[in-house]
């Protein structure tokens, strides 16, 4: 698996422009390629944990190019999203592949996540 | 006038009309031209009530569709060709005479007794309701022969008695014993008593023949007698049996069944585990498999039966109650339903998630030693689990067990499969349903479980 995070911003063309948003207009783009399955899921929860630990409530898993999510996978996605609930913080997925959705879909979490068909919606949903 | 059907309600309710009214002229009739030797001026109401009757009777047959090889035949025509040459003609001498012969005041025994020519349909009425499969066998075969000793005691008392009001001289049975005087109904009371004393063979000997005539009715009573009880005792003691042959045969098998487990090592525990489990099953099925039993239906039909048979379970079931009716019927036919005892492993740990159960009676439990909500790890009739397993194609990290009997549907992943591809609306059934598993499955991986 390979993850990348990506800062975003709120405020439209702040990026293009090369200066920083302030923390609170500000959100993680978080892109997972591969499987996120037992052994790769401890990165995604660190690297989540760290974001967080750094102040940052805002965040879009960009998951197009994810293959697969075992329990342990899942598991990353509920229990951060009950904290980032509890902090006033988002959480959404953008791009699952048919597979994954329907893993979400049957387990009946698809109604718990904000679930986008793509990164644009995703951002859009943010800025909402 | 719409033809009725013959297992209408109010058809039924006629036909039960009209059965109470022929076995009310067979025991009142006879009596009644004993008495007055004609139609008695007390009863002429209900004589009269009871021939119209008989006479719409005969119309609401014309107008009653049949059955016939399975096919269910509408056509007048041939409602009334059948009617014909069956029993119109009886019917009719039953019931019209007496609205002929009433009003003339004639005594004729023979014509005035033919609104006895009512009693077969006693036996047509209960054998269509038979055919119809409206009661019981057993318990039809048992009202006939109910009837029937009802009426043949009756018709023995009442020669009897007419035996004993022919004969006044003082060597007649009641010139004998003295009731000359008593009412008739008295006597025929003292004639039924003698009646059945003979035919139950018990004989008291206070009543006894002498004269030639009582002699050979005696006799005649006596072989009637034999034969007649030898035939009731018989049937009635083999319907008996049929009422109770199948848990009969139930309770032999299980014998074997304990026999067998017993010479082969089996403790007597887990002998009595499978007891109580094939007694759960008997309760229910009454040794019957319905898929075996209905494997010749066609499949729309087979699936039908099955969902009025197990409506009441099938109903608590979202997967069944969400589905339109064709894909019920089909999940109905291609899921398996199984009961689980108590206390057994339904859903083994560590194995790979290939079915889910449905529940429609008792309750399961997930088996784990981590503290969780009653109502996350209670399974119980509506709910199904081994979803989150199954979905994630991924091996149980704890198992479900089962704390009662539990009857349940178990969707496996062929059938899934073969279903997903062909009824793209259980999709949509799914989905539904599993907004209401998303809390328990949510618990259940935050703490590290896969069921």
């Amino acid at each position: 698996m390979e993850l990348s995070v990506q800062p975003a911003s709120l405020v439209d063309g702040i990026e293009a422009s090369g200066l920083s948003a302030p923390l609170e207009a500000s959100f993680m783009i978080i892109h997972v390629k591969g499987e996120l399955d037992s052994n790769t899921s401890a990165e995604l929860d660190d690297t989540l944990k760290q974001l967080l630990g750094e102040g940052s409530r805002r965040f879009i898993l960009e998951l197009s190019e994810m293959d697969y999510v075992s329990s342990v996978g899942l598991r990353v996605f509920l229990a951060h999203l009950k904290k980032l609930k509890s902090d006033q913080g988002r959480m959404v997925l953008a791009g699952l592949n048919d597979e994954v959705q329907e893993i979400f879909d049957m387990a009946g979490f698809s109604s718990l996540f904000e679930i986008t068909p793509d990164l644009e919606a995703a951002r859009s949903v943010l800025r909402s | 006038m719409r033809l009725l059907r013959e297992n209408s309600p109010f058809k039924i309710g006629w036909d039960l009309l009209v059965c109470g009214m022929a076995l009310i002229t067979g025991l009142i009739l006879p009596l009644e031209l004993l008495k007055s030797f004609g139609y008695g001026h007390a009863l002429t109401p209900l004589w009269f009530l009871f021939s119209m009757i008989g006479l719409l009777d005969i119309a609401l047959t014309f107008n009653t569709s049949f059955e016939r090889n399975g096919i269910i035949v509408k056509d007048r025509r041939l409602i009334a060709r059948r009617y014909f040459r069956g029993w119109f003609w009886l019917d009719l001498l039953a019931n019209l005479p007496f609205l002929v012969v009433s009003g003339m005041h004639v005594r004729l025994p023979l014509v005035t007794m033919l609104p006895l020519l009512r009693l077969p349909q006693l036996w047509r009425i209960t054998a269509r309701w038979e055919d119809l499969q409206l009661l019981n066998t057993a318990v039809l075969r048992m009202l006939r022969y109910s009837a029937s000793i009802m009426l043949i005691t009756n018709w023995i008392a009442c020669l009897w008695l007419w035996v004993g009001l022919r004969d006044f001289s003082p060597h007649g049975w009641i010139q004998r014993l003295e009731l000359a005087r008593n009412n008739f109904f008295d006597l025929y009371l003292h004639s039924l008593y003698w009646t059945v004393t003979t035919l139950a063979t018990v004989g008291y000997g206070d009543i006894t023949p002498k004269t030639q005539l009582e002699i050979i009715l005696a006799i005649g009573m006596m072989i009637v007698g034999a034969l007649l009880y030898a035939f009731v005792v018989g049937n009635v003691v083999s319907i008996l049996n049929q009422l109770d042959g199948g848990r009969s045969d139930y309770r032999k098998r299980q014998s074997a069944i304990a026999d067998f487990l017993g010479h082969n090592g089996v403790d007597q525990d887990t002998i009595t585990r499978v007891r109580r489990f094939n007694d759960y099953q008997w309760a229910r099925t009454r040794g019957f498999q319905a898929r075996e039993l209905f494997e010749e239906l066609p499949a729309e039909l087979r699936s039908e039966v099955t969902y009025k048979m197990l409506r009441d379970q099938v109903e608590t079931v979202p997967l069944f109650s969400k589905a339109p009716p064709g894909l019920r019927n089909r999940l109905l036919m291609l899921l398996q339903p199984v009961t689980f005892p108590p206390d057994i492993m339904v859903l083994p740990p560590e194995a790979m998630g290939d079915e889910i159960v449905f529940i429609t009676k008792g309750e399961l439990e997930i088996d784990t030693t981590i503290a969780l909500p009653k109502e996350v790890l209670c399974i119980t009739a509506g709910d199904y689990v081994g979803d989150l397993s199954f979905f994630l194609k991924e091996e149980r990290t704890c198992g479900v067990r089962s704390k009662t009997y539990v009857d349940a549907f178990v969707l496996s992943r062929s059938v899934f499969d073969h279903l997903r591809a062909h009824e793209p609306r259980l999709k949509e059934v799914l989905l539904e349903m599993a907004r209401q598993q998303s809390q328990r499955n949510q618990s259940l991986l935050l703490a590290g479980l896969v069921v």
